[in-house]
Order: C-alpha cells, then sequence, then structure tokens
C-alpha cells in the first residue's frame, strides 16, 4: 500500500442500482422525479392475512441476466463456490454489474491490482429457510445441535447466506479486484461508512479505484418481527405509498426497504487518463459518534451535526456552498425532528436556504444500502440539476421547518450537496459532494494534508481473553493453555470436547452502563471492557477520549439462535409443521423486544463509545475474522495520513454460538474428539490497542509499546491465498530485516504449510509464531492476540522488527509491521 | 378483578394465578418487574415513581417493561400510545394543534389517566410531554385492565372459562370444551375506553375511513 502523502481527488465514474424504484439507476432516477413510491403490500408474510407489512421490495425474479464480461459465466444466483446466494448478495451483484458497465471497466485491459471493494452490508440468520425443518430442529424450546449439524451439512448455504463478509469477497473475485475488500457494518450508516473509507483509502493513495456501496434485504420475517417489536416501523398506514412521510407530522415510523447501489470510486488522474466519464466528485466525509443511546438519537443532534461540520472541514468547502441535503429523513419521530435541529445547528442562518429531501419517501429505507443509494441519488441531482423530492409532506410539523422539496422535484444550479445517514447505535456519516463539469479538474482545491506522513506508535492495550480478563492476568497465564476446558453441553454433543470461554469476566463490575449491560451480549462486553483496559493504560485525557477515533473488527453474527425457540415452538400447528398463522398469533409475542439491538454486529463498537464517551470518527468492520486486524490497519493509516491523532482500534468474537461453531465444524476446522491432534479449540474474546501520533505521544510523555511502520492488505480466491499472504507480508516489511513474525497457527496442514512456506519465502530461518495453541481459536480477537504478542514481545526488547499476519480461509490477507519503540532508533519511516 | 372460586385452580396456571391476584399483588409484581427491568431495587420503584422522569427510563427499557409484564401476567398490553390512538379515533384536529394538545385532547388525557395529579395536565402542553406522566400506577392501572378483560373472556362454544395451554406461555383455551381462545387485545381495550371517554366528554368519532382521508389530504 502506498504510503505516498499527496492528495489526490475522488470522482464517481460509475453507478449501479437495483431499487424499489427501478431495476437500474435510470429508472430509478426518473420514478424519483417522477414522484413515484415503490412501497406496496409484501407477501414476506405468505399468503397469510394478518399481520399485513409494507414494504419497498424488488422483483428479484424479473431482474435482467448479468452483462459485465469481468463475471461472464457465473449467474447471479449461485456463487462462485457453488452455493445459491441470498438476496442481500444478489442485489448487489446486479448492481455492481450495472456499475461496472456504467463506469467502462470492461474495457480497461488490465485493472490497478490494489483496487478494491468496500460495501456496507447486513448479517442476519434468515430463520425462514429453516421453518420447513423446524419440528426435527426444535428440541423443547432449544434448537438441537446434532440435527441442525445434520441439516446444514446437507443444506450448506444455510450458514453461507448469514455470511455478509462473502458478498464483499464475492464481488472482489468476480470483478479481479486483489486490494481490500472491506464490509462496514454500522447499521443504517453501513454503506456510508463504507463510501466514506473507499473516498478516504483513494485520497490517500491507497488504490485509484474502488467498488464501493451498500445492499440490504432485511424483509425476512424475524427481520420485519424485529424492527416492528421495537416500534420503528410505520403502522398506521392505510395506503402503502403514504407510510413513509419524512418529516410530516403524522409520520410514525419508517418503511423497511431492499435494494443495493454500486459505485465506481475513481482517483482523478486514473479516470481521466482512461478517458472515463466523471458523473461528481466526492469531495469529503465525515463521521461520528453519539455515544449516547442505543436507538435514540441526541435530542440536540450533537453527533448529527458534528459529521456534518467535519465532512464539509474535510471537503474544505464553506457550509454555505451546500444548496441540497440528501436528508437520513427516515420518516421516524425522532430522526427527522432531531435532524431537523442538526442541519440548523451545523448550518445556521444558511439552513433557511438550503433545500432538503428524504428520498426515503419513495423507496423506504434500504438499511445498509441506504447512503449507497442516496449518494448515487445526490451525484444525479448535482449532474442533472434537478432535486428529487419529499412525497407525503401533507401536515407541516412545527419541529421540522426547513425547505424540504415538497412533492414535486426542482430544478437547482447548487455545486455542493450532502448525503446524510444516522445508524442504530448511533454511528453518523456525511458525504460531500462537489457538481463536475468539464474542465473541473483545472479548479485549484483546498485541501489541508500533512506535509510528511506521521509516525505511528502504540500507547495503549487491553485484552479480554480465555487466558485473563485484562492484560496482566492474560500475560500471567500464556504459558498455560485454556485449550483443556470442557466445552459447554451444546458445543460437547457436536464432539468438540474443548471451549476456550472466557472465564471470570463479570461484566456487572466491567461496564458502568445499565442499558450496556442490559443488551450487550457477552462477546460485546469482552470488546467494551478490553476497550476500557486500553485507555486507562494510555493515560489519555478526557477530552483526548471524547475526540479519539475508534475503529472496530466484529464478529459477523452475534446471535442466539434459541431466542427463537420459545416462539418457534408456539408457531408449529397440529401438523407440527411451522404455521404464520400461529406464528403472528402466539409466536411473535414470545420473542423479545430487544433481540434486534442485542445481535446488532456494531454493538461492540457504539457499546464502547457509550461506556467511555467516544464521539470521534469511526468505522466498524465486519469482514470475517481478519475485522480485528483491518481495523488496526485503517487507524494506523488515518493516523499516519494527518487525518486523526489518537485512535482506540481492536475487536472482539466469539465463535462458541451454535451458528459459528457449525461453521467451523463442517469445515473441518475445528478440534473434535475424533482427531484431537487436528486443528484449533474454538474460543471467544477481544483485544484493543491505543494508536497515536508519535509526537502527540512523546509530547505527552505517553509510555510507547512500539511502533508501527506500514500495513497491508490483499484479497484473493481461497486458490490463490498462498500469493495474497506473501504479497501482503512482502508489502509490509517491504525493504526492512524482520525479526519475528506472529501469525494464525491453526494446526491445519495446508494453512500451516502456508504461513511457514511463507515465512520461508520471505525471509529464510523465521519461524512463525502463534498463541493459538493457548488461547484456542477466537475469530476476530485472534490476529490482535498475535498483535498483542508482538507489542508485548517488542516491549520487552526480545524482538525488533515483528512482522503480524493473518489469512482467514484464505480470503483477506493482512500484514502489519512493528518495531521497537526506543527513542535512539533512527526514523527509516 | 373477578376471582370467583380461585382455590379450585391449579397453581401451575399462570394465567389464572395471574387472574386472581388482588390489587396488592399487582401492584408488587409489577414493581418488581419495574426494578429488574431496571437494574434497581424494588424499595427503590414506588407506584408513584415516573419511568421517564424519577427512574430514567428509556425507550428500550419501555419495551423491556412492557414484554415482561404480558410474560408475567399472560395478558396483551396496548402498544400505540394514547394520545396517537385518541387522534386515531376522534381526528387528529380535535385532540392535537400544531405541537401542542387542545382542551379537548388534554380532557381525554386526565379522563383515562386517573392516576396522574390533575396538576399535570397544564393548559398548552405539548405532545413529547404526554409521557412524562406515565408513572409505575399507570401501568399498574392497565395491567389490572388487562386482567379484568381476561376474567370476563369465556368461551364463545360453551361459555366456559379460560385456562393456559399448558407448556406455550401466551396461549389460552376453554377450561371446559378446550376450544382456543384468545387473549383480549390491550389495542382493544384502549379503544373501547377511549370510546367511553369520548362518550362522556361529548367528543363524536370521527369514522375510520374519514380519519384516514384526513391524514392523508394535502
Amino acid at each position: 500500500m502506498s504510503t505516498g502523502n499527496g492528495h489526490r481527488r475522488v470522482v464517481i465514474t460509475g453507478m449501479g442500482a437495483v431499487t424499489p424504484l427501478g431495476h437500474d439507476m435510470d429508472s430509478t432516477w426518473a420514478n424519483l422525479l417522477q414522484g413515484k413510491s415503490g412501497i406496496r403490500l409484501i407477501r414476506q408474510y405468505g399468503e397469510l392475512t394478518t399481520p399485513r407489512h409494507i414494504a419497498g421490495q424488488v422483483a428479484i425474479e424479473e431482474l435482467a441476466p448479468l452483462q459485465s464480461g469481468s463475471a461472464p459465466s457465473h449467474g447471479a444466483t449461485t456463487s462462485l463456490s457453488g452455493l445459491p446466494l441470498g438476496r442481500a448478495a444478489i442485489l448487489a451483484l446486479h448492481a455492481a454489474d450495472q456499475a461496472w458497465r456504467h463506469a467502462h471497466l470492461d474495457e480497461l485491459s488490465t485493472l490497478p491490482h490494489t483496487a478494491g471493494v468496500c460495501i456496507g452490508a447486513s448479517t442476519f440468520p434468515i430463520v425462514e429457510d429453516r421453518l420447513g425443518h423446524l419440528s426435527q430442529l426444535l428440541d423443547g424450546n432449544r434448537w438441537d445441535p446434532i440435527r441442525y449439524a445434520a441439516l446444514c451439512r446437507q443444506e450448506p448455504w444455510l450458514l453461507n447466506q448469514s455470511d455478509a463478509a462473502g458478498i464483499a469477497s464475492e464481488l472482489s473475485v468476480r470483478y479481479g479486484l486483489t486490494g481490500p475488500s472491506i464490509t462496514a457494518q454500522a447499521a443504517c450508516t453501513s454503506a456510508t461508512q463504507a463510501l466514506g473509507h473507499a473516498f478516504q483509502s483513494i485520497r490517500r493513495g491507497d488504490m485509484p479505484l474502488m467498488l464501493a456501496g451498500g445492499t440490504d434485504s432485511m424483509l425476512s420475517m424475524m427481520c420485519v418481527t424485529g424492527f416492528s417489536l421495537l416500534g420503528s416501523l410505520s403502522q398506521r398506514w392505510s395506503e402503502p405509498e403514504r407510510a413513509s412521510r419524512p418529516f410530516d407530522r403524522t409520520r410514525d415510523g419508517f418503511v423497511l426497504a431492499e435494494g443495493s447501489a454500486m459505485l465506481i470510486l475513481e482517483e482523478l488522474e486514473h479516470a481521466l487518463a482512461r478517458g472515463a466519464t466523471i458523473h461528481a466528485e466526492i469531495a469529503g466525509y465525515g463521521s461520528s459518534c453519539d455515544a449516547y443511546r442505543f436507538t435514540d438519537m441526541h435530542p440536540d443532534g450533537g453527533g448529527a451535526v458534528m459529521a456534518m461540520r467535519s465532512a464539509m472541514q474535510d471537503a474544505s468547502i464553506a457550509m454555505d456552498r451546500v444548496g441540497y441535503i440528501n436528508a437520513h429523513g427516515t420518516s421516524t419521530p425522532l430522526n427527522d425532528s432531531t435532524e431537523t435541529a442538526a442541519i440548523r445547528r451545523a448550518f445556521g442562518a444558511h439552513a433557511d436556504r438550503l433545500a432538503v429531501s428524504s428520498t426515503k419517501s419513495q423507496m423506504g429505507h434500504l438499511l445498509c444500502a441506504a447512503g449507497a443509494i442516496e449518494l448515487a441519488v445526490t451525484a444525479l441531482a448535482l449532474r442533472d440539476g434537478i432535486l428529487p423530492p419529499t412525497l407525503n409532506l401533507d401536515f407541516p410539523d412545527p419541529a421540522c421547518d426547513l425547505d424540504y422539496i415538497p412533492w414535486k422535484p426542482r430544478a437547482s444550479d447548487t455545486t455542493v450537496a450532502i448525503s446524510n445517514s444516522f445508524g442504530f447505535g448511533g454511528q453518523n456519516g456525511c458525504l460531500v459532494l462537489r457538481r463536475w463539469k468539464t474542465g473541473s479538474e483545472k479548479n485549484a482545491v483546498a485541501v489541508s494534508v500533512p506535509a510528511m506522513p506521521r509516525r505511528v506508535v502504540i500507547t495503549g492495550l487491553g485484552v479480554v481473553s480465555p487466558l485473563g480478563v485484562n492484560v496482566h492476568a492474560h500475560i500471567a497465564a500464556r504459558e498455560k493453555s485454556a485449550c483443556t476446558r470442557p466445552a459447554p453441553a451444546g458445543i460437547a454433543t457436536l464432539d468438540i470436547p474443548h471451549a476456550c470461554s472466557v472465564l471470570e469476566f463479570d461484566a456487572g463490575s466491567a461496564i458502568r452502563n445499565r442499558m450496556l449491560r442490559k443488551i450487550l451480549t457477552r462477546a460485546a462486553s469482552y470488546a467494551v471492557s478490553a476497550a476500557g483496559e486500553a485507555i486507562a493504560s494510555a493515560a489519555l485525557e478526557p477530552t483526548e477520549v471524547e475526540t479519539a477515533s475508534l475503529f472496530v473488527g466484529s464478529l459477523g453474527l452475534d446471535q442466539d439462535l434459541d431466542l427463537f425457540g420459545e416462539a418457534l415452538k408456539a408457531s408449529l400447528d397440529a401438523e407440527n409443521e411451522f404455521s404464520y398463522e400461529r406464528y403472528s398469533r402466539y409466536g411473535k409475542g414470545l420473542i423479545d423486544p430487544l433481540f434486534l439491538v442485542k445481535s446488532l454486529p456494531n454493538a461492540g463498537l457504539c457499546g464502547t463509545a457509550i461506556e467511555h464517551q467516544i464521539l470521534g470518527p469511526n468505522l466498524n468492520i465486519m469482514s470475517g475474522p481478519a475485522s480485528g486486524l483491518l481495523a488496526f490497519a485503517s487507524a494506523f493509516q488515518q493516523i499516519q495520513s494527518g487525518a486523526t491523532t489518537v485512535a482506540l482500534a481492536g475487536g472482539y468474537d466469539s465463535t462458541l454460538q451454535l451458528e459459528l461453531v457449525l461453521t467451523h465444524l463442517l469445515e473441518g476446522r475445528a478440534t473434535t474428539g475424533a482427531e484431537p491432534d487436528r486443528g484449533y479449540v474454538l474460543g471467544e474474546g477481544a483485544a484493543f490497542f491505543v494508536l497515536e501520533d508519535r509526537t502527540h505521544a512523546e509530547a505527552r510523555q505517553a509510555t510507547i509499546y512500539a511502533e508501527i511502520t506500514a500495513v497491508a492488505h490483499a484479497h484473493s480466491a481461497p486458490a490463490s491465498a498462498a500469493e495474497g499472504l506473501y504479497q501482503v507480508a512482502r508489502e509490509a516489511s517491504a525493504d526492512i530485516q524482520i525479526d519475528a513474525i506472529f501469525g494464525d497457527g491453526l494446526n491445519l496442514p495446508e494453512e500451516d504449510e502456508m504461513e511457514a512456506q511463507t515465512a520461508l519465502r520471505l525471509q529464510p530461518k523465521l519461524a512463525v509464531r502463534s498463541l493459538t495453541r493457548s488461547t484456542g481459536y477466537c475469530g476476530v480477537a485472534s490476529p490482535l492476540f498475535s498483535m498483542l504478542e508482538a507489542v508485548l514481545a517488542t516491549r520487552a526488547g526480545e524482538v525488533t522488527r515483528p512482522l503480524v499476519w493473518t489469512s482467514d480461509h484464505g480470503r483477506h490477507h493482512v500484514a502489519v509491521a512493528l518495531r521497537s519503540a526506543n527513542p535512539g532508533m533512527p526514523s527509516d519511516v | 378483578m373477578k376471582t370467583t372460586q380461585p382455590d379450585q385452580q391449579p397453581v401451575s396456571d399462570p394465567f389464572r394465578a395471574a387472574m386472581a391476584m388482588d390489587r396488592a399483588g399487582v401492584q408488587e409484581r409489577t414493581i418488581a418487574v419495574v426494578a429488574r427491568c431496571l437494574d434497581r431495587k424494588p424499595g427503590e420503584v414506588q407506584l408513584s415513581s415516573t419511568l421517564w422522569g424519577d427512574l430514567d427510563a428509556e425507550s428500550l427499557d419501555m419495551l423491556d417493561i412492557v414484554y415482561s409484564l404480558e410474560r408475567s401476567f399472560v395478558i396483551c398490553l396496548p402498544r400505540l400510545n394514547l394520545l396517537q390512538r385518541a387522534t386515531d379515533i376522534f381526528g387528529e384536529s380535535p385532540i392535537v394543534q400544531g405541537s401542542a394538545i387542545t382542551a379537548k385532547g388534554l380532557a381525554v388525557l386526565k379522563a383515562s389517566m386517573p392516576e396522574v395529579p390533575e396538576s399535570f395536565f397544564q393548559s398548552n402542553m405539548k405532545v413529547h410531554e404526554v409521557r412524562k406522566a406515565v408513572s409505575v400506577g399507570s401501568l399498574v392501572r392497565v395491567v389490572v385492565r388487562c386482567l379484568d378483560a381476561n376474567a370476563a373472556l369465556r368461551c364463545k362454544v360453551c361459555q366456559g372459562e379460560p385456562r393456559q395451554v399448558p407448556d406455550f406461555p401466551m396461549e389460552i383455551c376453554c377450561t371446559q370444551c378446550g376450544a382456543a381462545m384468545e387473549l383480549p387485545s390491550g389495542e382493544d381495550i384502549v379503544i373501547s375506553d377511549l370510546l367511553r371517554v369520548g362518550t362522556e366528554l361529548g367528543i363524536p368519532r370521527v369514522d375510520a375511513a374519514a380519519a384516514t382521508t384526513e391524514a392523508s389530504e394535502t
């Protein structure tokens, strides 16, 4: 990855979309301008009479076949590994196909090897797919692990479709994109985070091109139930088209929708050199965290204000240049009044001169894809000089008193527009677009970039592992192994005798915030606790914590299927078959209304922000086990490029949930009673680090544990894993002589051989060290335990130039190079 | 609450056991549920404690409390807030003007929430201020109302009394003929109570179609 310090401009050269308003970008845009609504009654509940639900649905079976040459032989409904794809993946493939062709990327003879993918996506077990087998899967109120394992062995796609990170991987491989492949998960801000991250990466010079956007389809029974139990959905509708009424006084909730939008973001010179058509320029990105509550926005909208202001500051554009805001505008009572107040606070008197609209009034809420389709729409508004309207604005709300472009589109020659996203959990994002005209490349653009890349050091450590619930206890137990602990009964019945559970962790004393104690899963609680230890060990001032950036790698699926056991059992009819009718009458009422909040994949990040009051920019990465090290690498890049001074980075996971246990078991990776010497013992945990600009750390005389010199991230198909790992190892270690490697050590013949061979290729005589035999395999947390080992060994003077790497299932390959922080050492960064 | 022959009912039927509770029992259990949901000692929760004010509850807590009360008493509580329901029934303009509640709207609230001190309902009160009135006593009132409705329920087939279907927490059936019965809906209870209040106060019901038209006209 380049560590160049020039400032690059980022433009949009292709867009594709599949939405409730149209099967491509053009028809979606045309229908938006015609004031059409894509909201209808949906049939997710079969042919049932009640409860009826409305949503913005895509007729997926009517989509045209994929056309772009990069994926000629593969359809949109089967993955490259031959498994049926879920709706969100299918929608993403279609949107990407359109964007790819729109940008004429098929005509490019070779793609830059650093080009990558960055999308927002959600994860959720699609309980519907299991309903046909319910009577055999349920043992009383619980899922029977043995029968569930047998079913998943037969139907492996059941587990595959819950893996949201797989969508980005599918795109990377299909389009031959070998650079980073990131899935951002920040609830409704996911796509905006993904686009913001892609934008920052291109601007820094990491790569010249990214396929970025979002996809989502949360219209399944359990998703509708989840949002409906939270009271988030509009319920007082009589006509579906009228239900989504942002900023109207009678609004009563949002309307779910599915869809995807993908954009090609390109570095300006790269786009010009290949003669690409430019649709708009991305000028800035702002991100913040409310650090307030999970589902309520802070009434003064402080987090939203910060996101908008920092985005404009990032773009170096005066606030009063903004002519249009594509609002988050969900149609919930609280969001719309709070967003209005936030716009007023951010823009002052100028708020009365700008136009605001919510395209959710027509499309509904595309959740993890919302930020992508809304950015695309904003780009088209600037390009075509016409602003899309807000439908259903009938009754003025005194608390919503801006110009919302009611009902009819409006011509406008505005040159700067922003797109807002605010998510459950309190993550806010804002992207700034500038109109592009021929000759715009000659306009001088003011930017603030550091003259030199900043040096980045580690100044704080925190951990919750099977070895101990803080760094001290973890170190003390390092020579022992947690791998002989007996597994919980449910796991043990699968012939998995051991599990590396975290012992002696008491959320009651580790977490102050009452609501967090109530809703966080154990894994997310580990994150909050480890992050707290890292902050304390760095001895940061409260103001430094408040403005710090937060980068978290989160586990994919944080949900216990047993949560639904009682409800599903109550939904079986006399023939022992699942009955929708019984579900809506008896089952639904037995489901914990907070289950959706409890299983938010960004709960660890938001919990950490709330508990420790961290309000700064943030990114939640949900890209499988490499996510934590990816979060760490992203924090490094942000500090190195001068975008932030202090960052908290880490991750958390628990592989001890049934779905995940089955994944590791069926892939033949988990150690079983039958093969006790092969594979790994499953575990859980979290680790966090404080990363800091070296100058800042030295000025406040912080303890410096190690310096980070380089990071690298690549993605490959599993078949090319060895090349991928070697590539990142080479890139991160550059020309330096490393003296230790901290790797995965999974105790699997192929993986171990790959690590050994890569080490040998890189530099003879280097063995790969790993803690996996002590901690077990703890998913996202494991590569971070490697990092902790490397940092501690560096601090102790045992090694001076270690390399930390991970390669998960042969897809993501990440490497980070450290060196001793000895101040006497000459800088050769 | 009607409890004719409580001793004859099996103790293992939580549905009948809840119906058999006296008011003091309902209060005690409601306080225990609220305390557990808010992670407080029962002594810190009084009947007069307001949820949003005194007890510092968040919207997620309210969902948790309502769900826990339903499970605990085997009842079906209303979800939609009283004011929204009132505007559905009586139309938007008689109840709410701008962001403030009208005099009629206040009269409806007073009559519907007798446990709230009169002084709370000030003229020009804002819509979002209503929730500040909700206390543990308000919850007890609604729970008792739902339990009464449970007790009044009779089998459509044979007029028998209801009991819980063993092993199915929220399902009831007739004690005599075994026919499936349905828990009275909290929403229906609120609607019928509001209609009664409307009649007492002389506020006419807007029929559903008309209310919809009003809500969707530009």
